[in-house]
């Protein structure tokens, strides 16, 4: 075993990583490296730079979206989308809107109407 | 299947001056180089109990090892932070090897040696040496944007998965497949920016997720 002297490897653990390592904790491990065990180390993650907040699921987390966990929708979003559906098939059997392909494009423009 | 160690290491082309500081003092004071072999002090280890996670910084590469992998980007954020840090006290050296290395695991419901008699029956063309064998894996070489591919696979028993892990789990399977990825980039000498390094540990982690799917469908057919 042997003790840490050089006050390179010193400032890389107490100031660089932010903790204060006791002397009696510096020993070599068996590959001959000085060996250090601390309980946490401070290492700002992206997720301590955005905040989430997701209408009506206060619980999702950054790292949540990022690890693809998302949220079940709840009853009350599920009654909210059946309603726009409907409502939106209303609204085009109400204005006849038909899908503009691309032949009806073509005869559009042939014939110069919007039939 | 489920990612248990993730590892990245940096190998330096030379000494990283934080480790020869005796000849740097010598150079300094005399104003020559030192004509001998150089005098390397010994390399550094930090174990971080709670982030279950260990930094390895030696003379010739640097290593972010960890076992906590809750997401890719986690993992990401952590191996940058890290270099970041060892960079900015003393910058790190041009690289001949960069290197992302995964664990995973797919447990199986079933004896080590009955898993070993459907890869030997699914996986393998019967042969005398297959039927002698008391154990199997199959070990594949892969090219992936240019980086190459160690892909192996096998059988694993408890205690040899929690022999590969220095934080090994409480509820690690009896019996598993193992799959050990290691994605790395080989250069002369690679001069590189952080940026470089973040997008390959993103590449890397990213065809490491999509190899353990196609490794996992076949394991389920093995084991159907």
């Amino acid at each position: 075993m042997m003790f840490v002297t050089s006050p390179a490897l010193t400032e890389m653990v107490e100031n660089r990583m932010g903790v204060y390592i006791p002397l009696y904790g510096r020993f070599e491990d068996n590959q001959g490296r000085v060996q250090f065990e601390i309980a946490t180390i401070e290492l700002p993650l992206a997720a301590d730079s955005w905040l989430v907040r997701w209408a009506g699921h206060p619980e999702v987390s950054f790292e949540d979206l990022r690890a693809g966990h998302l949220p079940k929708p709840s009853a009350d979003e599920l009654a909210a989308r059946r309603e726009a559906i409907k409502s939106a098939h209303e609204i085009r059997a109400k204005l006849d809107i038909r899908p503009l392909t691309t032949q009806v494009l073509i005869r559009q423009l042939r014939d110069g109407s919007e039939e | 299947m489920e990612i248990i160690k993730f590892f990245v290491e940096l190998r330096y082309k030379g000494l990283h001056r934080l480790f020869t500081v005796y000849d740097q003092l010598y150079a300094t004071l005399t104003g020559e180089e030192v004509e001998r072999a150089p005098v390397i002090i010994p390399g550094f280890g930090l174990g971080v109990k709670e982030k279950k996670m260990r930094l390895i910084v030696d003379p010739e590469r640097s290593v972010v090892d960890m076992e906590y992998v809750p997401n890719p980007g986690y993992c990401i954020d952590i191996v940058m932070q890290v270099f970041r840090r060892i960079n900015e006290l003393i910058p790190l050296p041009p690289l001949i090897r960069l290197g992302a290395r995964s664990f995973w695991i797919k447990p199986a419901n079933i004896s080590f040696e009955e898993l070993v008699l459907r890869y030997k029956d699914r996986l393998f063309k019967e042969n005398a040496l297959v039927q002698s064998s008391v154990d199997v894996g199959l070990s594949l070489r892969s090219e992936h944007e240019g980086c190459g591919v160690n892909i192996s696979f096998r059988p694993a028993e408890l205690v040899s998965l929690q022999s590969l892990l220095f934080s090994p789990p409480s509820e690690l399977p009896q019996v598993s497949t193992f799959l050990d990825i290691d994605y790395y980039l080989r250069t002369e000498g690679l001069d590189y920016s952080e940026k470089d390094i973040r997008d390959f540990v993103k590449r890397a982690y990213d065809f490491a997720i999509g190899t353990s799917q196609k490794v996992e469908a076949i394991i389920v057919e093995v084991l159907r």
